[in-house]
């Protein structure tokens, strides 16, 4: 009883308004992947307001991730709420303007509204609250809001190069409800980006048997993918693979037989196949098929570690355990076919990682909005994990 | 015959003409000066000259010389404009240096001596007061390095539609450099636009990738029906360009691709059948993408012609006189303007010039031992054919 009521204390000081309000604001600062100093700046002020120890890590030149710390009465563990602050770019066909919030009901409108500034106004109304009342917590309540989450992750990955890296636990605030569409990962695919180089022999283009057709030997190369060889992992079933892009021929017309050719294509990875194997299931795929072009098979960046975690692992038993109170039914799981901050988090540091954020619609696309009545309970269970986390 | 043709012909004028040609640049898209330079001459021969401006700047020249009586007409048609000078040159390619009895510069070969051999014959033809029969004519069309606007702007112009032949004074030389056309390849260009659909490239069962999809005909490729032709064989196919995804690194399903096909085309194939038959491909393939096949220029129909046209026979004797053997002859691989007029239009046409060197590339020559025969050839056709 005694704890239960010290939960009331905490919880009579979330202010579901602010959360909104500070959602508004931030939909109105623009972070498209790249541009995301004025919003680290903006989280900055808050914090500093709210008295959290705060930092800022410059990445690359212009682009900050925001730490923001706040210490517990004795040592105990420590628990970040980590959101990315950039959006993706805006893709044509809004009805409304992209920068600015526009509620409709119970949805509110705007680029990042849930992907994942929602996610990130709940844990501000959380960390608020944990700032003003009276709850006592051991450890560290910390937050991270990072940088290119929508590009190359160089966000996440900065901050395992900090003290940060020891945190014991991570709750990302990405669009994932815990209902049966939206299940909470427990793991998550890898992903490696091959860029292929194919290289063949110029030769006039009326007498294409005296060169090498790189653009044709590529095109062979990518009508084979389906021969690449995907591990079954119990769990998550086979990875898959997408190609991104090509370019190969001339630049200004020649009839020249193209001595260049250049591919890529992403693959995610389930654990049991490395960025290693599918390189060499790659060239096992080029070498089968005895073309007279050289192929070179690199990958680039951004490369991700898949991960999987145990049901029976201690964060994903609270957030089991928080979500049933929370929202009155117990959550669902998945093995997730995507890549979040978390392969890098988890995958990469072995930081253990829960999901959880109010309900998307339209992630990455027109009109994205975030559904209104989901903030206050997303705001609830982060701070009754928190507080349990941290007792 | 025609000795007082042959008396009038000057072996260093076309020398001369070739080097003050070299020193007038002509990349594609600048050509009126040498248009310019040469209506002034054919001016000063008493020929019938007139600019027509197709473009701004863009002139194709005409010059025509009336028979006594009426006869067939004859044109001598030329390219104005060269191919850029590029790296490598030993010498000023604007500047014609004479060494080792080759005259270097760019244009040296194609095609500025073509003109300055055509140039001589016309002179000495005008001077001559030889009486021929029907008209004798030169036509200097300019964009022929890249798609041709002047030769086609020259078919639209019914003067010129219903010409009787064409002597093209290419580097076709006769010997197994460049063996005289008997047919020239066609040829389509295949512009191809593959769309998908756009999807999380993480689920990409969800999209269609149009990349993917053009890899599938990129890779098919080989069961294109190439017909084969008793003479020419059969044409060729290759793909030029290849192009699809992001712009800005994005790991989206692509919506839609490109990608270019040259494709030689052999009498008996024509641009439709070309296109009838990578439909039949595509559609074979049952792809899920909606794929566009279009054509863009240049495109060019085949054509074969015969010994028995009369332009051909003038040139087979006038060769074996001048040359003092027989010219071989091949169905060629290749494009020339003759696609435009015997391809598209019928009208017979013959090639012949002074043997390339370096075409296209650093230090393009031409020999100068090659300079007085074609003059004489051409004299000589002229005459014959217009007697």
């Amino acid at each position: 009883m005694q704890r239960q009521t010290m939960h009331d204390e905490l919880l009579s000081k979330l202010d579901d308004r602010y959360t909104v309000k500070k959602l508004e604001e931030m939909i109105a600062i623009p972070s498209v992947v790249k541009d995301e100093k004025e919003l680290a700046h903006y989280l900055k002020a808050e914090f500093d307001k709210l008295g959290y120890e705060t930092e800022l890590h410059m990445v690359e030149q212009g682009r900050p991730n925001i730490y923001a710390k706040l210490k517990g009465k004795k040592k105990g563990k420590r628990l970040n709420f980590c959101g990315h602050m950039d959006t993706v770019p805006v893709v044509t066909g809004w009805d409304t303007d992209p920068f600015k919030a526009v509620k409709k009901g119970n949805l509110l409108h705007g680029l990042g509204a849930n992907d994942m500034k929602g996610g990130i106004a709940c844990a501000l109304n959380m960390l608020r609250a944990f700032a003003n009342s009276s709850h006592p917590f051991n450890g560290e309540l910390s937050f991270a809001g990072v940088i290119d989450e929508e590009a190359y992750g160089e966000g996440a990955k900065a901050m395992l190069r900090t003290e940060f890296n020891k945190v014991d636990a991570v709750v990302l605030g990405e669009p994932v409800t815990g209902e049966p569409d939206g299940g909470m990962p427990l793991g998550i695919t890898g992903k490696v980006l091959y860029d292929i180089h194919v290289h063949g022999v110029a030769a006039h283009g009326f007498s294409p048997e005296e060169g090498v057709n790189a653009v044709e030997d590529a095109g062979i190369i990518l009508a084979n993918l389906h021969k690449l060889k995907f591990k079954e992992n119990p769990r998550f079933g086979t990875g898959n693979y997408s190609t991104l892009k090509i370019e190969g021929g001339y630049s200004v017309y020649s009839v020249v037989v193209p001595a260049e050719c250049r591919f890529e294509v992403n693959r995610l990875l389930v654990p049991g196949e490395t960025a290693d194997y599918a390189v060499q299931d790659m060239q096992r795929l080029v070498k089968s098929l005895k073309l007279k072009s050289r192929v070179e098979v690199k990958t680039k960046p951004p490369l991700y570690a898949g991960y999987e975690m145990k049901k029976s692992a201690p964060v994903v038993k609270l957030f089991s355990e928080v979500y049933g109170e929370v929202f009155g039914v117990a959550p669902s799981y998945c093995y997730h076919k995507s890549i979040t901050d978390a392969n890098t988090l988890t995958g990469e540091g072995g930081i253990p990682c829960i999901h959880l954020g109010p309900k998307p619609h339209g992630s990455h696309q027109k009109n994205e909005s975030v559904e209104l009545d989901w903030l206050p309970k997303v705001s609830k269970a982060y701070a009754i994990m928190a507080a349990k986390f941290l007792a | 015959m025609y000795e007082e043709i042959l008396r009038k012909l000057d072996p260093s004028y076309a020398r001369r003409l070739t080097e003050e040609m070299i020193g007038i640049p002509s990349v594609t898209g600048d050509e009126e000066a040498m248009a310019l330079y040469v209506k002034e001459k054919l001016d000063s021969y008493g020929f019938e000259t007139e600019l027509n401006y197709v473009q701004p700047k863009r002139p194709n020249l005409h010059a025509t010389l009336k028979g006594s009586k009426l006869g067939k007409r004859l044109d001598y048609n030329a390219h104005s404009d060269t191919v850029p000078a590029g790296e490598g040159w030993a010498t000023d390619p604007y500047k014609a240096v004479v060494k080792d009895g080759k005259i270097f510069g760019r244009g040296a070969c194609d095609m500025k001596s073509g003109i300055a051999c055509t140039l001589e014959a016309f002179r000495a033809i005008a001077d001559s007061g030889h009486e021929f029969a029907g008209e004798l004519s030169t036509s200097l069309v300019f964009d022929q390095e890249a798609t041709d606007i002047g030769a086609w702007a020259m078919m639209e112009d019914s003067r010129w539609r219903s010409l009787d032949a064409i002597v093209l004074t290419y580097s076709y030389c006769g010997d197994e450099s460049k063996p005289i056309p008997l047919g020239l390849t066609g040829k389509v260009l295949y512009d191809i636009k593959v769309k998908g659909k756009a999807a999380h490239g993480f689920r990409p069962h969800l999209g269609v990738n149009a990349v993917e999809d053009a890899a599938k005909i990129v890779a098919n490729l080989d069961r294109l029906q190439l017909k084969l032709h008793n003479e020419f064989g059969k044409g060729t196919y290759c793909t030029l360009k290849f192009e699809g995804g992001y712009q800005i690194y994005s790991v989206v399903v692509p919506a839609s691709a490109r990608f270019e096909v040259n494709r030689l085309l052999v009498p008996g194939e024509t641009i439709q059948y070309a296109l009838d038959d990578m439909r039949h491909l595509v559609d074979s393939l049952n792809l899920k993408s909606e794929v566009e096949i279009a054509v863009k220029p240049p495109k060019y129909e085949p054509y074969t012609c015969t010994m028995d046209e009369p332009i051909m026979k003038t040139l087979d004797s006038v060769y074996r006189e001048v040359m003092s053997r027989a010219p071989l002859y091949e169905h060629a691989y290749g494009i020339t303007n003759a696609n435009i007029f015997q391809g598209e239009q019928g009208i017979p046409c013959v090639h012949i010039g002074p043997q390339r060197g370096e075409a296209h590339g650093a230090n393009e020559y031409v020999k100068l031992e090659w300079l007085p025969p074609v003059s004489k050839m051409y004299a000589l056709i002229a005459a014959r054919y217009l007697s």
